[in-house]
């Protein structure tokens, strides 16, 4: 469908950098898919807690998969999880006395927190292997890599992890000072003095 | 600010009472004691505190002691709170082991420390 339409430029620059799309056509394809996407999970929200009123879940706890809405406040979302997954965590809800859905959000949080971690460490290796190279660009500079590529750099940390923070939002952005070797270890000098074992 | 050193440790240990925060997701620590240790370059904070807060992973890196021991390791950002000071985008080495928080020259170099050994007491300042 061809449709003419004046849009506001910023906030398809914006859109742009945030998304790395390079093409107008391409941000509205996107930003349309969001809108439905979102509005969709407005639909879902209102089913929320009809689920457990109907007696569903206790019948999906039967069947090979469990759906949990594990949102208690803004937008609902569901989960397909494992029976015996789901009993699991109903018996730790009841033994901390804590809801399942609170369980449920503090481990997805903490997992994604350690996948945050693997990027982090991934990056780290590609860093190690280009080092000769990112040496002779930004010796002495605070760079930002993102999927192994450099994506930003700056003497000053603190303005590097702003300007990061706005483009990438949370996703995992490896920061490093580019000194002459790859890594320079943080080194904790002195000792404990301990009582001789009889 | 004044603190007194931590007598669990022989000799006395210079300590202070710290925050670690993560503002980007609104979570906290609860107070917690750390020492200041002006032999380390780093600071070093168990992997459990961090996990709570969620702290942002940076890079990867190691640490070693003086005598050529090293462990792989990860650095975090981290906001510091000391009393009224607040030093944010703070970097420190998650301990995977260790149950101390050790402030390091990183740390300890951007503030105005006294250290009043005969006193038993630290008094730092911004």
């Amino acid at each position: 469908m061809r449709t003419n339409v004046v849009l506001d430029e910023l906030l398809v620059e914006k859109a742009k950098a945030l998304t790395g799309i390079k093409t107008t056509r391409a941000v509205i394809d996107e930003a349309l898919r969001l809108l439905i996407q979102v509005r969709g999970q407005g639909q879902v929200r209102d089913l929320r807690g009809q689920l457990r009123e109907e007696g569903d879940l206790a019948a999906l706890r039967e069947a090979p998969a469990a759906i949990c809405d594990v949102s208690s406040e803004g937008p609902a979302s569901h989960l397909v999880i494992e029976p015996q997954l789901y009993s699991r965590v109903e018996q730790a809800a009841n033994e901390h006395k804590l809801g399942v859905d609170r369980i449920l959000t503090e481990a997805i949080r903490r997992y994604l927190w350690q996948l945050d971690r693997r990027k982090i460490s991934k990056e780290s290796q590609i860093y190690r292997q280009r080092h000769v190279e990112l040496k002779t660009q930004y010796l002495g500079q605070y760079i930002a890599m993102h999927d192994g590529q450099v994506v930003d750099h700056d003497m000053d940390v603190t303005a590097l992890r702003q300007r990061v923070r706005q483009c990438f939002d949370r996703k995992p952005v490896m920061i490093t000072r580019v000194e002459e070797a790859p890594e320079r270890p943080i080194v904790r000098h002195g000792f404990r003095l301990e009582a001789a074992q009889p | 600010m004044k603190y007194p050193y931590n007598a669990a440790y022989e000799p006395p240990f210079p300590a202070a009472p710290v925050v670690l925060r993560n503002s980007e997701e609104g979570l906290r620590t609860e107070k917690v004691q750390a020492l200041l240790d002006t032999g380390s370059d780093g600071s070093l904070v168990p992997i459990a505190y961090l996990e709570e807060i969620l702290a942002p992973p940076v890079v990867d890196t190691h640490i070693r002691s003086q005598w050529g021991e090293w462990r792989a390791a990860q650095l975090f950002a981290v906001d510091l709170e000391l009393g009224s000071l607040r030093l944010p985008g703070v970097f420190v080495v998650g301990d995977e082991l260790g149950s101390e928080i050790v402030l390091g020259r990183n740390v300890v170099n951007k503030l105005r420390v006294l250290l009043d050994g005969p006193a038993g007491q630290s008094d730092i300042r911004p």
